[in-house]
């Protein structure tokens, strides 16, 4: 260290207002006592409760597509009214709307 | 953490912690509400500090991040902190000989002129007599850093204070 540094090193500091140390450690004491929310385990409960949600929604997705009856197909809807396939990709182009009402 | 062991903390590393708030705060009362918050993490955090390898600068880094928290939460009290800076008590202790007295008050000048980094640096080599390595782990820079920062802001105060130090 060089003789200025030392000179500047010599400077001593302004010391704290007494009348700050009792409070801030009896506050600091007091706050340090009190627990904590715990956080993770708050969060792990709302986490549980979406994919509990998501897995509700999905059950209930599944359950309306298998109560859905399936619409007939091309080969079916030719056997049903006695006309050829080809008939049936026509009618079906032509008549869109009417395609799932059979 | 026992009373007794926060009371001996707060005697010997208060006033260093204090200094490295004063670089964050705008006023007295920031620097009470830090000093608060440092030593709630202390009481929190440590049921000991007597196995730690070198107490003080383990306290100043908890310091440190107190204080750079506090920084983002109050980014526009910050911003106004050069306007207020006059609120602030004087850094070091009144000296009786007049020459000192001129020293102590261009080195305060002196000292707010240079940049945060820098002044943080050489608060923490020259009146808290921390290594470069130990004030590299205060302010999560590497050593060499924080020696080059020292050495610049150290060459700009002997600028300024060189007539009233020879």
């Amino acid at each position: 260290m060089s003789t200025f540094e030392e000179t500047l090193a010599d400077m001593k500091r302004e010391s704290l207002p007494p009348e700050w140390k009792d409070d801030l450690i009896d506050s600091a004491i007091a706050e340090a006592a009190v627990p904590e929310i715990s956080r993770p385990r708050f969060g792990g409960m709302v986490s549980k409760l979406a994919w509990g949600a998501i897995a509700a929604c999905w059950i209930a997705i599944a359950g309306m597509h298998l109560s859905t009856p399936a619409s007939p197909g091309t080969a079916e809807l030719a056997d049903r009214f006695g006309i050829e396939e080809e008939q049936v990709h026509l009618l079906a182009a032509r008549f869109p709307f009417a395609q799932n009402s059979y | 953490m026992q009373r007794e062991e926060l009371e001996r903390i707060y005697d010997e590393h208060a006033s260093c912690a204090a200094a490295l708030f004063r670089r964050f705060a705008s006023c007295e009362s920031d620097v009470r509400d830090l000093l608060q918050d440092w030593l709630v993490k202390i009481a929190k955090g440590v049921d000991s500090v007597a196995a730690i390898e070198n107490e003080r600068a383990y306290l100043l880094r908890i310091a440190y991040r107190v204080g750079v928290d506090w920084s983002r939460r109050n980014g526009a009290r910050q911003r106004q902190r050069d306007r207020i800076a006059e609120e602030m008590p004087r850094e070091f202790l009144p000296q009786i000989d007049p020459d000192r007295e001129m020293m102590r008050n261009s080195l305060e000048k002196s000292l707010a002129t240079l940049p945060n980094e820098q002044r943080l640096v050489v608060q923490l080599k020259l009146w808290d007599s921390l290594t470069f390595n130990e004030i590299g782990e205060v302010l999560d820079i590497s050593s060499n850093t924080a020696s080059s920062r020292y050495r610049y802001g150290l060459s700009k105060l002997q600028e300024t204070l060189q007539p009233l130090y020879n």
